[in-house]
């Protein structure tokens, strides 16, 4: 390691706050983004199963 | 080569394969992040004159990397969708919209905040950071006439790829503001005629984490465009029956 601590790496000599502010706000976005999509596409798949089990009871239903 | 075409415009063959590579590349982008960010801004020596804040480099090069080749990507789907009206290239275009538009905020944003400590300022209306902020404009209006279309699909695919093609002449303006205008922004640290102006010892961290966002924006584009056509064709036979399958 480049820093002889954890505390002088958190700090990089004044400039802790820029460099650790730029890579959490970077990290955030890249985190963000699948899982918006990850939970989007979740719930149209649960959507259409729903709607599926419905067509198909309502077809048996229709049957009897 | 016409089946191969075929086969790139076939949604159902794309759902596929996508699906299989997204767990690998997911793998592969953490695996470069991590190892390139960790070198980075933790073993790398620090920069003589810009002190650590340097340091941001590892992410501020990579974003602005990939948000400009993203826009090339983006432009042929929006060429190929004009000419073949193909579907998979209007959902890549949408896709690549939308994290084009996220990494060029990035880019802007780290290099505002590199800014500070290195200029005195977090903004200045130079060349290269002005150019950067009109391909976050032209990202941001295909991504908003998706949105403020969307009861017109084939309008809106039309207009946004209009908007693409025409946009490209941003471009070069970027590559070459920094040559062309007297800027504060510093000069391409690395170019493909030539030695990276910088230590190895900086530059393999570097490389590590622009190959990591190039592997990122391969997954997000696989994953929005997986969803893109879930949205789109939940209703075609060979959806629902993945659906049925599900249970």
């Amino acid at each position: 390691m480049y820093f002889d601590s954890w505390q002088q790496a958190w700090e990089m000599a004044g400039h802790g706050p820029y460099v650790w502010g730029a890579i959490s706000i970077c990290l955030l976005l890249f985190i963000w983004l699948p899982v918006r999509e990850l939970i989007a596409q979740r719930q149209l798949l649960r959507r259409e199963q729903r709607r599926q089990q419905l067509l198909s009871q309502q077809a048996s239903m229709g049957n009897t | 080569m016409w089946s191969w075409f075929h086969k790139w415009g076939s949604p159902k063959w794309f759902y596929g394969m996508a699906g299989r590579c997204l767990p690998w590349v997911a793998v592969a982008t953490l695996l470069c992040w991590g190892i390139g960010l960790g070198w980075g801004l933790l073993v790398a020596p620090m920069d003589f004159r810009q002190g650590n804040s340097f340091r941001i480099i590892y992410v501020h090069v990579p974003v602005a990397v990939v948000s400009l080749a993203g826009y090339y990507l983006m432009a042929i789907a929006a060429a190929i969708h004009l000419v073949w009206r193909m579907k998979l290239a209007d959902m890549a275009l949408k896709s690549a919209a939308l994290i084009g538009a996220a990494l060029t905020f990035l880019a802007l944003v780290t290099g505002a905040i590199w800014g500070k400590p290195t200029w005195g300022t977090w903004w200045v209306w130079d060349a290269r950071i002005t150019s950067m902020l009109v391909l976050f404009l032209i990202y941001m209006g295909i991504v908003l006439l998706y949105e403020a279309l969307a009861d017109r699909p084939e309008q809106a695919s039309r207009v946004c790829a209009i908007l693409a093609l025409v946009g490209t002449v941003n471009i070069p303006i970027i590559y070459k503001s920094v040559d062309w205008w007297y800027s504060l922004h510093q000069p391409a640290t690395i170019r493909f005629t030539g030695a990276p102006s910088m230590d190895p010892s900086m530059f393999y961290p570097l490389l590590w984490c622009i190959v990591a966002c190039y592997l990122m924006y391969g997954t997000l584009m696989m994953l929005y465009v997986r969803g893109e056509i879930l949205r789109r064709e939940i209703r075609t036979q060979w959806l629902q029956d993945i659906v049925r399958g599900m249970r």
